[in-house]
């Protein structure tokens, strides 16, 4: 091995990990601790093909084992072919984090960060790094190399649980707002991941030698127990890498107040104009409106006497539309979040009704969802429309939702 | 001959690669594999062809170095082998295919595995990109159900593309079974010395 060793897999894993990492499902929402997940979600792929590389790298040291095992330290050669391969990982997971920090520090940026949950990124890649060594050092075939990385990915995608787990840190495609990373669930995962890189190493100790039986002995029996009692921890008290965060709504922006979580700030702008043009729309037929809509949140329901905006992401509808989806919930009433007692069929078509009112009245293309609707919007000068949405609004801020009525009567 | 031809492009592993990937396919053809971008999970099925030409892509080098020119008997070996290797690929991707009652993945498998073959002319073992490629793509960016039903790896999807890629593929090919895959470098250098 000289220092060029590898060195042609650096290109590859780089492109690798950029692609999947500028890739993702959903759009970049600006959350520091989304970020933090997506740096660590790119291991799911940088892992299995660090343990590839190191496989390679030991299988063509093998080449050389005439020479190394007559050495005093040559068992660690495979060793050294892991830890190549996983400095050359972690140099691309370094320049991924770099990469991914610049583009969400490019735009409007908030939320907390927990920069500590990065450390186990390199925890991954080391148990990959020494899983491939492995497999390239005992079967120095190029199919090794070959097998390595879509085993090591198979495997997190089936393997036991929490076992496999340790391969999936990441991405989420939601939003972490209202959510932190338990730091239990880390630890438990880090401690498993090096019990589990200790002891796929301790399997490379030359076990002919007196001495190091011993140590290779107190090593492999210490990590399988670390490792035993980790996963067994993750199991019993669970292995969800998140809980609720004390972040609360308290971002807020324009007439009436949109508040939103500080992971949400580059959401804001957009939340709190097409909110705007929604409400004034609603306020020109005389209805009360609240003074402010809160951002629901993981383990955080609004009072009932606020608006609730339940779903702020980015949306591709108009922002008229967009406006109307949120203006519609004038109060946050329980029933809303409540599986056990959810409002009726007719309070979500009222609401449906009304945003497609606003729409209309507002200029845009309305979509009704049946022919009654679609009857009953065509006709622009009805002059029991407005009292049926100052009706229904009053209904919606009161939290009176089995009252809702359609305007034409009793709904199916 | 024939059996220093097969050990000299691993032709037993392969073999045995094979079939253990094809019964991998059979059985779990429809299982869903999570996407590693968030995304919606792919079946297995999806990753068949490259899984293939990746397979391919570890024999269609010479492991023992060509020191005499391109002769008659060493451009029919190269033919029969590459023959040999779309043969297996394409009756596992068939086996697979029928299992899992999903599209059918052969003529994927079997332009991937030309192609690999005719990169490896240029690339040497690098034609392993012909198969990595697609696998990471798709893990990647989990185009949605609509693998299910079987679209990805038809013809009837681009049929201008496949035709440009069925042309390069012979074109390949052709390369391969005259000049061979190129060899390491380190071998390489042996035949210039």
């Amino acid at each position: 091995m000289n220092r060029r060793t590898g060195g042609i897999f650096v290109a590859p894993l780089l492109v690798t990990a950029l692609f999947a990492m500028l890739s993702y499902e959903a759009p970049w929402r600006g959350e520091w601790n989304w970020t933090v997940d997506a740096v660590t979600g790119t291991t799911v792929l940088t892992g299995p093909l660090t343990g590839s590389v190191a496989a390679h790298i030991a299988a063509v040291q093998r080449r050389l084992d005439p020479v190394n095992a007559s050495t005093v330290r040559g068992w660690e050669v495979p060793l050294w072919a892991g830890l190549r391969a996983w400095l050359l990982g972690l140099g691309v997971y370094v320049i991924t984090f770099a990469t991914a920090w610049a583009v969400t520090a490019l735009s409007t940026d908030g939320g907390p960060m927990s920069w500590w949950v990065l450390l186990i990124g390199p925890a991954v890649l080391a148990l990959c790094a020494v899983a491939g060594a492995s497999c390239g050092w005992w079967w120095p075939h190029r199919l090794a190399v070959l097998f390595t990385a879509p085993a090591l990915f198979l495997f997190g995608s089936f393997g036991p649980r929490p076992l496999a787990g340790l391969l999936r840190q990441g991405p989420v495609t939601g939003s972490l707002a209202g959510l932190e990373y338990d730091a239990r669930v880390w630890w438990l995962q880090v401690g498993a991941l090096v019990a589990a890189t200790a002891l796929i190493a301790s399997t490379f100790f030359p076990w002919r030698l007196r001495r190091a039986r011993a140590m290779g002995a107190v090593l492999a029996i210490g990590t399988a127990v670390l490792l035993i009692s980790t996963c067994v921890a993750l199991k019993m008290g669970g292995s969800e890498r998140f809980v609720v965060s004390a972040e609360r709504p308290t971002a807020c922006r324009g007439v009436p107040e949109a508040c939103l979580a500080p992971s949400n700030l580059r959401l804001l702008d957009e939340v709190s104009r097409a909110l705007t043009v929604a409400a004034d729309i609603l306020r020109e037929t005389g209805v009360d409106l609240p003074e402010r809509y809160e951002q629901l949140l993981a383990g955080y329901h609004p009072p009932a006497d606020v608006g609730l905006l339940a779903d702020v992401a980015t949306s591709s509808t108009s922002e008229l539309r967009r406006g109307a989806l949120l203006v519609v919930t004038p109060a946050a009433c329980q029933a809303w979040t409540d599986p056990s007692a959810p409002p009726p069929d007719l309070a979500f078509r009222a609401q449906e009704l009304l945003t497609e009112w606003i729409v209309g009245r507002g200029g845009g293309e309305t979509m009704p969802g049946d022919a009654e609707s679609a009857t009953w919007l065509s006709q622009t000068n009805a002059p029991d429309r407005i009292a049926w949405v100052v009706r229904t609004v009053g209904q919606l801020r009161h939290c009176q939702l089995s009252e809702l009525a359609m305007p034409w009567g009793v709904g199916s | 001959m024939v059996r220093t031809w097969l050990v000299a492009h691993h032709g037993f592993g392969f073999t045995l690669s094979a079939a253990a990937l094809t019964a991998a396919l059979c059985w779990f053809g429809r299982a869903l594999v999570p996407g590693a971008t968030g995304g919606p999970p792919i079946p297995l099925w999806a990753l068949s062809p490259p899984a293939f030409a990746i397979l391919a892509s570890a024999v269609t080098v010479n492991s023992m170095p060509e020191l005499v020119p391109s002769i008659g008997r060493l451009r029919c070996g190269r033919l029969a082998w590459l023959l040999l290797v779309l043969l297996v690929s394409c009756v596992g991707a068939a086996l697979a295919t029928l299992a899992t009652g999903l599209g059918s993945i052969v003529p994927a498998t079997c332009l991937l595995v030309v192609l690999t073959f005719g990169a490896s002319a240029v690339l040497g073992r690098s034609a392993l990109l012909i198969g990595a490629v697609p696998a990471v793509a798709i893990v990647t960016l989990t185009p949605t159900v609509t693998l299910l039903e079987a679209e990805l790896w038809l013809p009837q999807r681009d049929p201008r593309l496949w035709l440009l890629l069925v042309a390069v593929a012979a074109v390949g090919a052709i390369r391969y079974v005259l000049i061979g895959a190129r060899p390491p470098r380190y071998e390489a250098r042996l035949v210039d010395e």
